[in-house]
């Protein structure tokens, strides 16, 4: 009987983000396996913009995942799950950066910076985009890629909206010189 | 973008040019394996922190940190650049076809020292279609190259605003029209400003062929360059100093001084844009001297004429545009390496 009902449980892609939070923050680990396929690609975009590398963002994306039901415990559902596990991925994408701040300025995965598979003119915005300070790329990323408001992205990142806009400015800015000094 | 209440449009629209291209930046997929690994280190016991709330204790040092990485940046930049030259093989430059011929490719010293020569009469361009033939002889007077070309202007309209289309297109005559130059422009009919541009050489260099897509946006160029034979593409984006306005594009070269008050003492400068994929290839001053009046006789006909002088980085041409519209006939370059001369006239026209 046990068996059978544990057979009759609906798949993990059926259930709701509600339904996983509560089965994760619970320790099931199947659940936390539906939360992984639902939404570390994107995550793991997310993480890999911000570091640029490959390596780093699935340490990144396997650090989040290892700490979610923790986390989900004290998760308040003030906002949806993606916002919330987005803001998470960030915090901690930031996080390894902060520690390893020269490295992030050289990171950059060559097989994933761009759609080509041969020019290494295609590189070059990924390059440049690699070379940005992280805390300017950050910003940069999560603005014009992500599609955050300053707002939004001064809570994940945890500056002023004033120091959103202004770290926009000085990434863009960085940015075209960049380009413009290929 | 507003920064403290000032608005940067040049910076708006590089945002704007450059967000397609940061959201095709490819990022990896989500692997299996990680999602094994974590489910088994999970298993294993492994936990891991998260900073789900506000980390405040970070804000103290991040100011250092990020000083810290914005100077590794700079420190670093040199290795990325030697690194990428070395890896680096197409530096395309584009090459002028009436207002000079090869232009050195290099950044302009200094602003023009001459008055801009601004389109002020712009109503007077017309549709039309002029053909155009480009020799290029030797120093014993034998021609080593001949290219044919057409010149067509048609009223259009970009993106809701009236324009005029013009169309370049140039074959190399002995190659069975494989070589070919083309180049679409489209200008505000206002003011001949550049709106878009596209250009394919064909073949160009060791490569099949390579197109340039250039947009104009207030004092952005932004575009991307890509080959015909390599997947990928190099992003354009470039400022235009206004110090060195009016900017065209080659093919409107022929016609441009129809919209400029010529006058026995004229003297003006412009600046033709490269093709802006290399730094030294974004602007090219030019200019111009009215050094007398000349009735020259073409395949189209025998017209009164300006005759000027054109200074450029690659030389000096001479040059003249009919006087009742300012339509080119004839330029002729010389010491053309390898001593040769190179003379452009015009065979034929329709409706201009």
């Amino acid at each position: 009987m046990t068996v059978a009902a544990r057979d009759e449980r609906p798949p993990t892609t059926a259930r709701s983000d509600a339904e996983l939070v509560t089965l994760v923050a619970g320790g099931d680990l199947a659940a936390l396996g539906g939360l992984y396929d639902r939404y570390a690609a994107m995550l793991l975009a997310v993480a890999y913009r911000l570091t640029m590398s490959k390596a780093d963002a699935e340490d990144v994306v396997h650090d989040v995942f290892l700490g979610l039901p923790e986390a989900l415990r004290r998760y308040e559902e003030r906002g949806t799950l993606v916002g919330w596990l987005k803001r998470v991925t960030v915090r901690v994408a930031l996080s390894r950066l902060r520690h390893d701040e020269v490295r992030a300025t050289q990171a950059l995965d060559a097989s994933f910076a761009a759609p080509s598979h041969d020019a290494a003119a295609a590189m070059d915005l990924a390059t440049a985009v690699a070379t940005l300070p992280p805390s300017l790329r950050a910003v940069l990323v999560l603005k014009e890629i992500e599609g955050y408001s300053h707002a939004e992205i001064a809570d994940m990142v945890g500056i002023s909206v004033a120091a959103s806009k202004v770290r926009l400015h000085r990434g863009l800015r960085a940015l075209r010189r960049l380009l413009e000094e290929r | 973008m507003s920064w403290f209440g000032k608005r940067d449009r040049a910076l708006d629209a590089f945002a704007d040019a450059i967000q397609p291209e940061l959201a095709a930046l490819r990022t990896p997929p989500a692997p299996a394996e990680l999602r094994q690994r974590i489910l088994a280190d999970r298993a294993a016991g492994g936990r891991v922190i998260l900073p789900v709330g506000r980390d405040s204790s970070v804000s103290v040092h991040r100011y250092v940190i990020a000083s810290v990485a914005v100077i590794a940046g700079v420190l670093l930049l040199p290795l990325y650049r030697s690194s990428r030259e070395d890896a680096r093989e197409a530096q395309p430059v584009a090459s002028l076809s009436f207002f000079g011929g090869v232009a050195h490719a290099e950044q302009p010293a200094g602003a023009p020292r001459l008055p801009a020569a601004f389109p002020i009469h712009a109503e007077r361009i017309h549709a039309g279609t002029l053909r155009y033939r480009r020799v290029f002889t030797d120093s014993a007077e034998r021609a080593v190259k001949t290219v044919e070309g057409s010149l067509s202007v048609t009223a259009d309209s970009a993106e809701g605003t009236p324009a005029w289309r013009v169309v370049k297109l140039e074959r190399e005559s002995g190659t069975g029209g494989a070589a070919i130059n083309a180049e679409t422009v489209f200008v505000r009919r206002s003011n001949l400003g550049l709106l878009t541009r596209a250009v394919h050489v064909r073949p160009y260099r060791r490569w099949n062929g390579i197109n340039i897509q250039q947009r104009a946006i207030g004092d952005s160029l932004s575009g991307r360059m890509t080959l015909d034979d390599v997947t990928g593409m190099r992003p354009i984006a470039r400022r235009l100093r206004s110090a060195y306005a009016p900017f065209l594009s080659d093919a409107l070269t022929p016609i441009y001084l129809a919209a400029v008050p010529l006058s026995a003492t004229w003297q003006g400068s412009l600046t033709v844009l490269g093709w802006a994929v290399i730094p030294k290839d974004v602007l090219h001053p030019v200019e111009l001297r009215v050094t007398g009046e000349e009735r020259v006789r073409v395949p189209a006909g025998t017209f009164d004429c300006w005759r000027m002088t054109i200074r450029y980085s690659g030389g000096v041409v001479d040059y003249w545009v009919r006087k009742s519209d300012g339509i080119a006939v004839r330029a002729v370059e010389a010491n053309v390496p390898p001593g040769g001369k190179r003379t452009v006239t015009l065979l034929s026209e329709t409706g201009m």
